[in-house]
């Protein structure tokens, strides 16, 4: 007697922790007849038992006719090998869903395993789990790997640029101090005069150089500060021509600016436009062809302010072109009169214009010249 | 220790080539990249022996996939790669670039299908020698020094010293790759298999 009740129990027991377990469970007989159909299958399928048991699994999930699926189910059936369907590789499964809701499709691994009884009847148990979860924290882990990656090779490129960028105007100093040091001249001779200003005007590039590295790593970590004061826009440019008028003699042109009075003063960072101003001025110089006119042109637009420069150089190579903002990369230009840059002012510059929610850019024709333009908002 | 003489090792690498074929199309289905696989050798070996060749070729750390068997053969298979391979294999399957050191758990996953498909297809191939069915169990991963992975093959069936050792040579996109599979069985079922290839050998004579 109470072996009859321990089956019933048992045999009563053990369907209801099947049917509530917290995977998907199907089990089909050797025609592919669904025998059984769990509750986390209905929720997920929208597929009540009822419709479901004594279907053909094929004919109500037609989509997996012909699929890994299927030829797994057969293999367990006619040959009773179990499989392993992975997420990896199968993204296209059972058609079910997080809580009903279609917008939301279960990411499932599948256990596949024959079941022979002693009668030999053949039965085919399928097991769905929801793989969801561990699939979006497998995205996140990716991208995370793929970040440090990508912020490392920058890094070494970077640390590469600058030793090279460092070196060169240093190499030049090491060479001209040694030469006076050797004595091979006397100490007044226009030769050694000469050695004097190499390593001079050396030591004072390797300075902006450092200036403008240490400005980028500012930029780069968030400390670099910003002091917003309202002021006029116009008198700042021709206090920036100003300063820089060695550079007409230096590269032989000139500056011309034509202002729009209408533009009212305004709240920017003063000494950090100013910065910009002189990239901006300092590169047209460089590339504006002996004897001509770098033109420099403010303009009141919708709300916000256009500075334009413009040179009659040689304009920007196509291949160049997307890499002109780029820490340390400098258009290799023939005739261009022995550029002194960073190769970090426009990078910087760049920055400078983004922190005042503007825009930068540039307008390239080749051989006729190039125009560089920045625009501040009126208001931040 | 049972050898294989050449006429049955010629008539087992074919069989399995065939089996491998189709594990080859299945893997080449889910990758949309072609995957050949073949089996240039097969012998029994002794576990030591076995143990120490995969040792000296993976540098002492092997991960694989295994499934135990039963039916006409009783056993455990294994397919196992130096661990560095595996990383290989599957990130060449999934198309991955990702930089890191270990497999994710979703790559061990993929190794898991990866060596459900060619263990259940060299089942299917030693099924063939039977004319009768060897069914497996699902596959588990597993991954360690060259000596635990071997142990730990033991845990339900009383295997021997004496395995059926294949070497399966992976090739995707102009990559390859090479991969172990080690069938342990009980003594029974060695002594079975032995006699059943002879049938085979014969029958296919007639």
């Amino acid at each position: 007697m109470s072996n009859n009740i321990d089956k019933l129990l048992s045999v009563e027991l053990l369907t209801e922790v099947v049917n509530t377990n917290a995977t998907g469970i199907i089990i089909i007989d050797h025609e592919h007849n669904i025998i059984f159909w769990n509750k986390w299958l209905e929720d997920a399928s929208l597929i009540q038992r009822n419709d479901a048991i004594n279907q053909n699994l094929f004919q109500l999930f037609p989509i997996l006719e012909n699929s890994r699926i299927h030829k797994a189910i057969d293999q367990s059936i006619s040959k009773g090998n179990a499989s392993f369907i992975s997420y990896a590789f199968n993204k296209n499964t059972f058609p079910l869903f997080s809580n009903g809701n279609k917008q939301k499709p279960l990411k499932q691994i599948l256990y596949i395993k024959p079941v022979l009884l002693k009668n030999n009847q053949r039965y085919c148990y399928i097991q769905i789990n929801d793989a969801t979860a561990a699939a979006t924290r497998e995205q996140q882990l990716r991208k995370m790997a793929h970040d440090a990656k990508a912020l490392s090779d920058l890094k070494s490129g970077f640390v590469s640029s600058v030793s090279h960028e460092l070196r060169t105007p240093l190499t030049s100093i090491v060479g001209a101090l040694g030469l006076l040091k050797a004595g091979v001249d006397s100490p007044s001779s226009e030769t050694s005069q000469q050695m004097l200003n190499i390593a001079s005007s050396n030591t004072e590039r390797l300075l902006l150089l450092i200036n403008d590295i240490l400005d980028i790593e500012k930029i780069e970590s968030g400390k670099f500060d910003y002091h917003f004061s309202k002021e006029n826009i116009n008198e700042l440019i021709e206090v920036s021509i100003k300063n820089n008028i060695g550079l007409t003699e230096k590269y032989k042109v000139k500056f011309s600016f034509v202002k729009d009075a209408a533009i009212p003063d305004f709240s920017f960072d003063k000494d950090r436009i100013t910065q910009v101003m002189n990239n901006l001025i300092s590169n047209a110089a460089k590339f504006e062809p002996d004897n001509g006119t770098v033109e420099i042109q403010s303009l009141l637009e919708n709300n916000k302010v256009r500075i334009m420069v413009k040179d009659h150089g040689e304009g920007i190579p196509a291949l160049f072109q997307d890499k002109v903002f780029q820490s340390f990369t400098q258009a290799d230009v023939s005739n261009t009169k022995n550029i002194a840059g960073t190769g970090l002012g426009l990078a910087i510059s760049k920055k400078i214009i983004e922190s005042h929610h503007g825009d930068i850019g540039f307008d390239t024709i080749e051989n006729k010249g190039t125009l560089f333009y920045f625009t501040l908002p009126l208001t931040r | 220790m049972i050898e294989l003489d050449d006429l049955q090792k010629d008539m087992l690498t074919e069989l399995f080539n065939l089996g491998m074929g189709n594990a080859g199309s299945a893997l080449s289905e889910m990758v949309s990249e072609e995957v050949l696989l073949s089996i240039p050798e097969i012998s029994f070996m002794d576990k030591n022996e076995l143990t120490a060749l995969l040792e000296v070729d993976s540098g002492g750390h092997i991960s694989g996939v295994s499934q135990q068997f039963s039916g006409m053969l009783l056993g455990q298979a294994l397919l196992t790669f130096p661990t560095q391979k595996s990383l290989e294999l599957v990130r060449l399957l999934l198309q991955d670039s990702v930089p890191l050191e270990n497999l994710t758990e979703f790559e061990e996953e993929a190794l898991l299908e990866v060596g459900n498909i060619i263990i259940n297809a060299g089942l299917s191939s030693l099924a063939d020698i039977f004319d009768d069915e060897i069914s497996s169990d699902l596959p588990v991963f597993s991954s360690g020094s060259c000596q635990d992975v071997i142990k730990s093959q033991n845990k339900t069936v009383n295997t021997q010293q004496t395995v059926l050792y294949l070497q399966v040579n992976f090739s995707i996109e102009k990559e390859k790759i090479k991969g172990y599979v080690v069938y342990l069985l009980d003594v029974e079922s060695i002594e079975s298999l032995a006699a059943h290839i002879d049938n085979y050998i014969s029958k296919l004579n007639i």
